[in-house]
């Protein structure tokens, strides 16, 4: 059975996180994501495994990422390198991915984040389908964050 | 006090440092590793008051860490800073030794609050040898930081009641080798006229302060020289002085030290102490 998760709480519990540890204040969007390619996003996905699998990817455009980075540095924009931008996505994927876990199965394991510079949809989970996805904003820039969930296996096929 | 940070991410490292800075650790030690292979040489070598420590890790993770420090009988306290939430987890961490686990995303707050819950521990393991250290009294406390911090203060005994307002600065004192002994209380108002009164600010602008709830950088070291100097007031029966093991800025309740001051070994010593010129504020005074 699916977890009920609705898009407005998964943004809020990654909202919560952000806001706790950063300061950041997110809120939810209802324009569509800019697949056009003009918006460079960094992705962040953790894998939650316990009974069911699921899988929380984070979106994050640059310019925001570079914004949270330097808060989580204490340092200027222009001086993040990219394996300080990698480190935060990691970290703030990590807390992501504890936080949708407490809510959605707290007996399961976290794997360690994965972190890439490509957008989501080239970064892929094969056997998983989207449950719940909502973008959040800031005035820095985007935030998409989805929720997969891993096919069910297929059942054996009982006599006719 | 030497606090050492572990955990994989330098970016958490520094949010770790920073929120303790915020919840009142500033101006203590700090050092930093990247996994548990590493802590457990620092540990060794830097001796850390608290180790604060993430789960997951490369090389050596928080939990095998914890392990390897009781297999080699380490005498240090650690306490876990991780994404771990689930009931088997805490009580994993906790058989293997951890004193507290605190959830990410955590608030300077709840740090605060984990991080007096380790004194409070070396206070219940020590129950036999409790209300042992006695205070010198108002007189000598008055005369001591009167001449120390060159200011005239009037003070009177004060009917002992929780502290009601924040934030305040807490004091917390106890042996080289020990627990829990006094703790020292600085209220707000008192924080915010002291501080006023040394880098010589007006009234009004202490009691804008005081109406904003804020806590100045001033405020803050005055009142950190305040309770270092105070623990020479403590004294055993057998003249062992206190030493200030920690300093921090209280900002909203803490179950865990209202706990500790209706502990029934606990003894007050309440004063209401008066700035000249600026106005008054309370010291709290706490002996176990």
């Amino acid at each position: 059975m699916d977890v009920t998760l609705s898009d407005t709480k998964l943004g809020e519990i990654v909202a919560h996180s952000w806001n706790i540890m950063l300061g950041i204040d997110l809120s939810n969007t209802d324009t569509p994501v800019d697949d056009s390619g003009n918006e460079k996003y960094v992705t962040g996905c953790i894998s939650i495994v316990g009974g069911i699998k699921y899988a929380v990817f984070l979106d994050c455009s640059l310019p925001l990422l570079k914004h949270a980075t330097a808060l989580m540095f204490d340092m200027g924009e222009d001086e993040i390198t990219d394996e300080e931008l990698e480190d935060a996505l990691g970290e703030l994927t990590n807390m992501a991915g504890g936080a949708i876990q407490q809510t959605i199965d707290s007996n399961s394991q976290l794997s360690l984040p994965v972190v890439t510079d490509a957008r989501s949809h080239t970064l892929k989970i094969p056997a998983t389908r989207k449950l719940v996805e909502t973008k959040m904003t800031h005035d820095k820039g985007d935030l998409l964050i989805t929720l997969v969930r891993g096919k069910d296996a297929r059942k054996p096929r009982g006599p006719k | 006090m030497k606090f050492l940070i572990v955990d994989d991410s330098k970016a958490m490292r520094n949010m770790v440092q920073r929120t303790l800075k915020q919840a009142g650790y500033d101006g203590h030690q700090y050092e930093f590793a990247e996994n548990g292979m590493q802590a457990l040489e620092l540990v060794k070598s830097y001796q850390p008051d608290l180790v604060l420590s993430d789960w997951h890790m490369p090389v050596m993770n928080g939990l095998e860490f914890l392990k390897q420090v009781k297999a080699e009988g380490l005498d240090v306290n650690v306490g876990m800073i991780t994404t771990e939430h689930s009931e088997e987890s805490i009580t994993t961490a906790l058989d293997a030794g951890a004193l507290f686990l605190v959830c990410k995303p955590f608030t300077p707050e709840q740090l605060s609050e984990a991080i007096l819950s380790v004194f409070d521990t070396a206070e219940e393991s020590e129950t036999s040898s409790t209300s042992s250290y006695e205070f010198a009294g108002h007189d000598r406390m008055i005369q001591m930081i009167s001449s120390v911090y060159n200011l005239k203060l009037n003070a009177a005994p004060f009917p002992h009641s929780k502290p009601d307002a924040f934030p305040y600065m807490l004091g917390m004192y106890s042996e080289a080798q020990g627990g829990l002994r006094a703790m020292v209380l600085l209220d707000n108002a008192l924080a915010c006229f002291l501080g006023a009164q040394q880098t010589s600010n007006s009234r009004i602008s202490a009691y804008d302060e005081l109406a904003s709830s804020s806590f100045s950088q001033d405020d803050h070291d005055i009142c950190t020289d305040i309770l270092g100097s105070l623990a020479s007031l403590f004294s055993g029966k057998s003249g062992e002085k206190l030493e200030l093991r920690t300093t921090h800025l209280i900002t909203t309740p803490l179950a865990k030290l209202d706990a500790m001051m209706a502990s029934p070994s606990a003894t007050h010593l309440d004063y209401m102490v008066e700035v000249p010129g600026y106005g008054a504020g309370r010291l709290l005074i706490t002996t176990f």
